[in-house]
């Protein structure tokens, strides 16, 4: 069964090129333009939440927590994929919520490699 | 001789038989003579008996005829002078003519002085027979003599005790006389002084002078006067003034000159100095004057010519209040005069005067009281002196220093004078308010006093250092936020020594608020960090749709396609990023301008909304109502701050996606607005999303990307139409931007 990511990204292209990448590699790609709350995040199931550190409305850490307190959320691993310069982002967001970070722009290898180590 | 004579019984008198006997021969007419002469005429034989006497010597000897023809010469003497007659009786017996006084008696035994003139009387045969004696009455001028002796006795006397110096001399110039007090003075004898003796006294200056006024004098024998210095005792010259007047007798002889010296150093001295004080009087700058008590000038220096313009014949007998004293000084005046009257200080005082030529000078006025020998005010002496300039130059510094301490007080730094016990001698608004204090409250209080704890204590370090090491030391100081300010507050002092004598420094600081050049820096920070994060955005979509194109197997040409027109738009985006953040700059730099032109504003929002209606089908944007207005304006740049407000409000409305568009007419002009129901703003951030590209990213709220660029550059565009662009939202409630434009 192939595993499934969820994309969280307010830019509506960036969420289209994200998926047609990770589908490519054999994933399973939902994406939302934005984040309501934890409940819409556990009905997907996803093995693994791609999350833009800005959204309109909350930021990257509110979402963390978010799920991070829900205990049917709480163990599902985040990867960060932020414009925000990496020293910046890491004073936000606590580093045991997350997984990883993405810089965007980023390189295509970067992002299969680490989904793939994080579902792996 | 006549010492036998005198021995012998005296002859009882004697006739012309016995001159006959004697062989003398005469004429009738010879006696009538001797018998009628003024003089007494007395002829002794040789024993002195008498052998004639004429009646005038009868008559000034007053005896009888025969007690004188029967006595001898020595019966009528005085018995001091019988010795001398006699000697003299001799001579003349012997040959000679002799002349001589002698005081012979009345019968009532009064003295009767004579002048005897005797010589030999001889026969025919020229034998000496006896003495025939010419007899002249002398006696008042012997009384007289007497009288001058005793006078001239009197005079020695008082002469000696006299305090004053008196000489005399001689018709032939040379001094006979000194008085004590003289020989006292030049300390040497009366021998040493007499004839030309003393003026070896005279100094060798003055000697030549004293000659000629003395010698001149005595010529004419009329009185003179002379000042010369003259040795004294001690050696020290000491002026002296000498007076002299020619001595005549009763007769109206000349005999000489008596004079009187007197030592007039100290008076010379004074006479000096009292010249002196003329010439510094009439050589000063200040004018010196004198009035009386009626304001009437009585003497005028030199100086107050030159500072009133008048000279001294202008002025002298005239008033003050007529020349130099303005008429709205009369008030002043009277009670100068009040003062002078009285007892007690006059105090300097500055006041106005005219000059001569009308124009006024401000003159600094000393008074002193001026008394006669009664001590009686009658008038004043006053000094003033023309302080025009030095008050004009105070006046200029005066001003300078209000001036100056309005600048220190208005200055938009801080600026403070502390002493060397650290306390606050001078402190401007802006420190006071930098502290939080009052200017008044900081005055001799150290900084422990006033600054909160851990600050006082980097100012205290840094004032100590300046005053130790006497150099200027700057600093930056953050403030965290206290009781005063709320937020963080940067300051950058600068402490500098300033000497106020060797040993004696204070500090000036100087404080400079640079909390909004820090907040300046920081907003560009993150004005950077924003213009990074937008500009990677569309950087994302375009480098992963090309990675996609590149690497993704199994790609139809559609979708190509369709990828390669989200890589074309978001190049665009890219574009209007850049063009956006160009007219940030042009903005910050003050190039930003705008080009008017007339045109339908209805036709510009429509035509604008409908391309964002066909690119935003997701969207349900209206557009309600009509202006009809043509409108004066940059119509790129009014096109750009619609679809800036669109955008924003497209991008933040992620649930409900109806946007209302308003345009409505107004009297000046028109008026749009644009209603979202998104995400909304805070009140707080209402205030801020106007202002520059305001975008708060702090430690714990992360706002909205952006937000701030848009609204910055269109908040500009419609400030320099003379616009006004405003909203109106609640967080989580949408908002309604809204702008308004003024027809021409």
């Amino acid at each position: 069964m192939n595993k499934k990511v969820l994309v969280i990204d307010d830019e509506k292209d960036i969420l289209e090129a994200v998926q047609i990448i990770l589908e490519s590699r054999g994933y399973d790609v939902i994406t939302q333009a934005n984040f309501l709350n934890s409940g819409e995040v556990k009905a997907q199931k996803p093995d693994l939440i791609l999350l833009d550190f800005l959204l309109v409305g909350k930021n990257g850490k509110e979402v963390c927590e978010a799920l991070k307190n829900d205990q049917s959320t709480a163990n599902i691993p985040i990867i960060i994929l932020s414009a925000h310069p990496l020293s910046k982002l890491k004073t936000f967001i606590n580093p045991s919520d997350v997984v990883g970070y993405i810089q965007k722009p980023f390189e295509m290898d970067v992002l299969i490699a680490a989904v793939d180590a994080a579902v792996s | 001789m006549y010492k036998n004579l005198r021995s012998k019984p005296q002859y009882t008198g004697m006739s012309g038989q016995m001159l006959k006997q004697l062989q003398i021969s005469g004429t009738d007419h010879f006696r009538m003579v001797v018998e009628s002469a003024n003089q007494g005429v007395w002829i002794f034989d040789t024993h002195a008996r008498t052998l004639y006497a004429n009646p005038c010597l009868i008559e000034m000897i007053d005896h009888s005829a025969e007690e004188i023809h029967r006595s001898t010469l020595f019966h009528f003497c005085f018995p001091e002078d019988i010795a001398f007659a006699e000697e003299r009786l001799s001579r003349s017996l012997q040959g000679q003519a002799e002349k001589f006084d002698c005081r012979l008696r009345t019968a009532e035994g009064k003295l009767v002085w004579m002048l005897a003139c005797t010589s030999p009387l001889r026969n025919e045969q020229g034998k000496i027979v006896g003495v025939v004696g010419f007899f002249t009455d002398i006696t008042n001028r012997r009384i007289s003599e007497i009288a001058l002796r005793e006078s001239e006795k009197r005079f020695r006397v008082m002469a000696d005790t006299a305090p004053i110096m008196m000489w005399l001399s001689g018709k032939d110039k040379l001094c006979i006389y000194f008085n004590k007090l003289w020989l006292n003075f030049t300390g040497r004898s009366f021998v040493q002084e007499l004839g030309n003796g003393w003026t070896e006294g005279i100094h060798a200056d003055d000697y030549q002078h004293f000659m000629g006024i003395y010698m001149a004098a005595f010529n004419k024998r009329e009185p003179f006067e002379v000042e010369y210095r003259l040795r004294r005792y001690d050696g020290v010259y000491r002026w002296v003034l000498n007076r002299g007047a020619p001595r005549f007798t009763t007769e109206g002889d000349f005999i000489g000159y008596i004079g009187s010296s007197m030592d007039i150093s100290e008076r010379k001295e004074n006479e000096n100095k009292l010249s002196q004080l003329a010439t510094i009087i009439e050589s000063a700058d200040d004018a010196i004057y004198s009035i009386d008590l009626e304001g009437v000038v009585k003497t005028w220096n030199k100086g107050a010519e030159r500072v009133y313009g008048y000279t001294s014949e202008e002025i002298i007998g005239r008033k003050l209040l007529d020349t130099i004293v303005p008429a709205d000084r009369l008030k002043e005046l009277k009670q100068v005069y009040k003062k002078l009257k009285k007892n007690g200080p006059i105090n300097s005082f500055e006041t106005v005067r005219f000059k001569k030529d009308g124009s006024k000078i401000e003159t600094l006025v000393t008074l002193s009281r001026l008394k006669d020998e009664n001590a009686k005010v009658i008038g004043a002496s006053v000094i003033a002196q023309d302080i025009t300039d030095k008050k004009n130059a105070q006046r200029e510094r005066d001003t300078l220093t209000v001036q100056l301490d309005e600048l220190i007080s208005i200055a938009p730094i801080g600026i403070a004078f502390i002493n060397k016990d650290l306390q606050y001698i001078k402190i401007n608004k802006m420190l006071a308010k930098i502290n939080g204090k009052s200017v008044a409250s900081h005055l001799h209080k150290t900084p422990s006093q006033i600054l909160p704890e851990s600050f006082a204590k980097v100012v205290t370090e840094h004032l100590q250092e300046v005053l130790e090491k006497k150099k200027v030391i700057t600093f930056e100081y953050e403030r965290p936020p206290d009781d005063i300010e709320q937020s963080n507050r940067w300051w950058v002092s600068t402490y500098y020594p300033i000497a106020l004598s060797d040993d004696d420094y204070a500090v000036g600081a100087l404080v400079q608020d640079v909390t909004e050049q820090k907040l300046i820096d920081r907003r560009k920070d993150d004005f950077i960090s924003m213009a990074s994060h937008e500009l990677k955005t569309p950087v994302t979509t375009i480098k992963a749709f090309t990675q996609i194109l590149q690497h993704v197997p199994n790609i139809s040409d559609d979708k190509s396609r369709d990828y390669l027109l989200k890589i074309s738009s978001e190049v665009n985006r890219l574009t209007k990023l850049i063009n956006d953040f160009l007219d940030v700059s042009k903005i910050r730099t003050g190039r930003f301008h705008i080009i008017k032109e007339p045109f339908e504003f209805d036709d510009l929002v429509s035509e604008t909304v409908t391309a964002y209606d066909a690119l935003h089908k997701d969207f349900d944007i209206k557009l309600k109502g009509k202006t009809k207005k043509t409108i004066f304006a940059d119509r790129s740049r009014i096109g750009q701050v619609i679809r800036n407000l669109l955008d924003n409000a497209i991008k933040y409305s992620p649930h409900n996606k109806t946007i209302q568009i308003t345009i409505t007419s107004l009297a000046t002009g028109v008026k749009f607005s644009v209603q979202d129901h998104g995400i909304g703003i805070s009140k707080e951030n209402q205030l801020k999303i106007f202002e520059s590209f305001y975008r708060a990213f702090e430690s714990d709220t992360v706002d909205y990307p952006g937000l701030g660029i848009g609204l910055y550059i269109s908040a500009e565009i419609i400030k320099a139409h003379g616009g006004i662009i405003g909203v109106q939202s609640k967080k989580g409630e949408g908002a309604i931007f809204h702008f308004t434009l003024l027809k021409e």
